[in-house]
């Protein structure tokens, strides 16, 4: 190794190494959001903390990586125009919902929801989570084509395939319904 | 919380153990470089035996562990007590050239900067509860099914309406996820996130240890400290993604076969990079293509060399004892439907050429993630600038092994990105630059030693761990 020295020109030394060590220095300020985000996470509760984890645009840690999505939320802001965060308001619905459900549910997603059905299968584990009641394949691809959307009215007649609970996104935001209490079915 | 910890040593101890167990002289090492190797190896050893464990029928238990951990402790003291002793008496006088003070300030504050960043990456890291997405949908999906049921047991491996959390990914990371919950006895949401800061310190220490095995301390923190500040390693390995692992293993791989092709006199180098290519392998997909990248490289230069024994000595031990020791996972994955994406089918030439297309879309596209500085500041622009000012270093043995490893890894992830199913410029969006997290630990160390060479601190440095194990065993022998 120290016989190349020649080879890379040592006059580049003047130049190179301040390159190096600013570098270095400039990233002593990615301290300054992290401390600000550990000051914004103190003190919260379970819930607090997944919604602020969630939330892309207000944690910068949640759009890492993410160019366009940068891009398309600082034109947003250009704009003046509210952000809000789907995926954080999910999370939290989600995690607080997996407290309700008895241990033994069977929950049908009614709608092509990647997040109700992604994040509902990891957090209500080891309760069954399906968009359809056949075998079918989901992915992010196949999500809008694989679910299988039921009308409220028939909601009944997931009871018949082993479903407690059926749960949808309304424009209200995320609903849970428990398909043993027929009042509530027959109300929605 | 000290659950948690607690997993966390017991994992840690397994790996030191083997890493004692494996390595005939650890005091080439030291104390900084043993704990980030300890890591890596403890993880292998421990999610291979899991999983064995689990093909079996069994699930999870903290005992598990603790006894592999107490059995491999065993071994390492009856196996290396008099290398251990020589070691325990070798410590306290290791020598410590006199540096001007400048060089000293400057290496504690060096020190300073990297701790006080991976205390305040952990402070957020640990007051975050599992909020990535694809950890929630994959990682996290996993490895709460390994613990409520074992494999034996699970459907979950062939139900394809779970498609969506790639049924085929490698388990390492889940286990590893497993491991933390089976101690705290369910699958919690913020006592998990320990892993994320122990893999930093654990890819930072074993860099920082690849680095001082031949240069000088201000040099390995110098480099160190720019890996540890590259934001985008930050922020992934504090969401616990599973990209950081794979970089940290390749890092263990690609750096022990690098030190390895630099100073040969023992296997243990190599013996290492075995067993952190085995974790390449068992950490995702990509470290399928990363694994047989290195091996052509390494392999490659050798022969370049006129050196078929060594060559023949890294494809065994970096090509076939890896795949031998994950053989069981390959032959379970078989049977997995594979209904997502299968690059490993998509290697036939005839797809790219349908895709040709695509090329000058996927190039362009590129510079946006490899430029930005939002997730990178300079780092590839920086490499860039390295290999263009310094090839005659890049291309000489052993630091052409880096460069093609590198360069290679770099145009296999643009080949993905034109054979994949997907849209490419939707794909880079959320992968690119998740894929060059495997690759930048890597990246830095050709930037360090092409500064190394560049400023004549190479392998005659008398201040390196090379030279000062040398002193040492010269004083014992004495």
């Amino acid at each position: 190794m120290g016989q190349g020295a020649t080879d890379f020109p040592k006059s580049l030394a003047v130049v190179w190494l301040p390159a190096v060590c600013g570098m270095v220095v400039w990233s002593a300020a990615a301290l300054l959001p992290y401390a600000e985000l550990a000051a914004r996470l103190h003190g919260k509760t379970l819930l607090e903390r997944g919604f602020i984890a969630s939330n892309d645009p207000e944690n910068f840690l949640a759009r890492a990586g993410r160019v366009a999505l940068r891009e398309h939320l600082e034109r947003v802001r250009a704009r003046g125009q509210p952000l809000g965060s789907t995926t954080a308001n999910g999370w939290v619905w989600v995690a607080q919902v997996a407290d309700r459900l008895p241990a033994d549910a069977r929950i049908y997603v009614n709608g092509p929801s990647e997040l109700l059905y992604y994040y509902g299968t990891f957090f209500w584990m080891p309760r069954r989570v399906d968009v359809n009641w056949r075998p079918v394949i989901v992915h992010g691809g196949t999500i809008v084509r694989s679910s299988m959307p039921v009308d409220p009215e028939r909601f009944g007649s997931l009871r018949d395939y082993g479903y407690t609970h059926v749960v949808a996104q309304t424009s209200q935001g995320f609903r849970l319904l428990e398909l043993a209490d027929p009042i509530a079915t027959s109300r929605r | 919380m000290w659950r948690g910890l607690l997993a966390l040593g017991v994992l840690e101890s397994i790996g030191i153990a083997a890493v004692t167990i494996v390595c005939r002289r650890q005091d080439r090492w030291g104390t900084i470089a043993t704990a980030g190797l300890g890591f890596g190896v403890g993880l292998v050893v421990l999610t291979l035996s899991s999983f064995l464990a689990s093909l079996c029928g069994l699930r999870p238990v903290w005992w598990f562990g603790t006894v592999e951990m107490l059995v491999l402790l065993s071994v390492a003291v009856a196996l290396r007590r008099d290398r251990l002793r020589a070691w325990r008496l070798a410590w306290p006088h290791a020598p410590w050239r006199a540096e001007p003070g400048w060089v000293r300030i400057s290496e504690v504050a060096l020190g300073l900067f990297i701790v006080t960043l991976c205390l305040v990456v952990s402070t957020v890291s640990l007051l975050e509860p599992l909020a990535e997405w694809d950890v929630i949908a994959i990682w996290a999906l996993k490895a709460k099914v390994l613990l409520h049921e074992a494999i034996a047991d699970s459907a979950y491996f062939s139900d394809v309406s779970k498609a969506f959390s790639h049924l085929d990914y490698p388990l390492l990371w889940p286990l590893a996820m497993t491991w933390v919950w089976a101690w705290t006895g369910h699958a919690e949401l913020e006592v998990v996130k320990l892993l994320g800061p122990a893999l930093l310190c654990a890819l930072l220490a074993t860099f920082y240890g690849i680095l001082r095995r031949h240069h000088e301390r201000r040099l390995a923190l110098l480099f160190t400290a720019l890996l540890a500040g590259v934001p985008m390693l930050l922020s992934q390995t504090s969401r616990l993604m599973s990209d950081p692992a794979l970089a940290y293993f390749s890092t263990g791989a690609v750096g022990c076969c690098y030190v390895w092709l630099r100073s040969p006199d023992t296997g243990d180098d190599l013996r290492l990079a075995a067993l952190f290519a085995t974790g390449m392998l068992f950490t995702k997909n990509e470290g399928v293509g990363l694994l047989t990248l290195l091996v052509v490289a390494a392999a490659g230069v050798l022969l370049l060399r006129g050196d078929v024994r060594r060559s023949v000595s890294v494809i065994v031990w970096l090509g076939v004892v890896p795949l031998l020791l994950t053989a069981f996972w390959f032959v379970f994955r078989m049977d997995i439907p594979k209904v997502v994406e299968d690059y490993g089918g998509r290697i036939d030439p005839s797809y790219a050429w349908q895709n040709v297309s695509r090329l000058p879309q996927v190039f362009w596209a590129a510079f946006r993630y490899w430029g930005d500085f939002t997730d990178w500041l300079g780092l590839w622009p920086l490499t860039i600038a390295v290999v263009a000012l310094g090839i005659k270093q890049c291309l000489r043995y052993p630091v052409n092994m880096l460069l093609a490893w590198v360069g290679l890894s770099l145009m296999m992830y643009g080949y993905v990105f034109v054979v994949t199913p997907w849209d490419p410029t939707d794909l880079m969006e959320v992968a690119a630059n998740r894929l060059l997290v495997h690759v930048a630990p890597l990246a830095v160390l050709l930037v360090a030693e092409v500064t190394a060479s560049m400023l004549d601190a190479g392998s005659d440095s008398s201040s390196c761990r090379e030279a000062g194990r040398s002193r040492t065993l010269s004083r014992l022998v004495r």
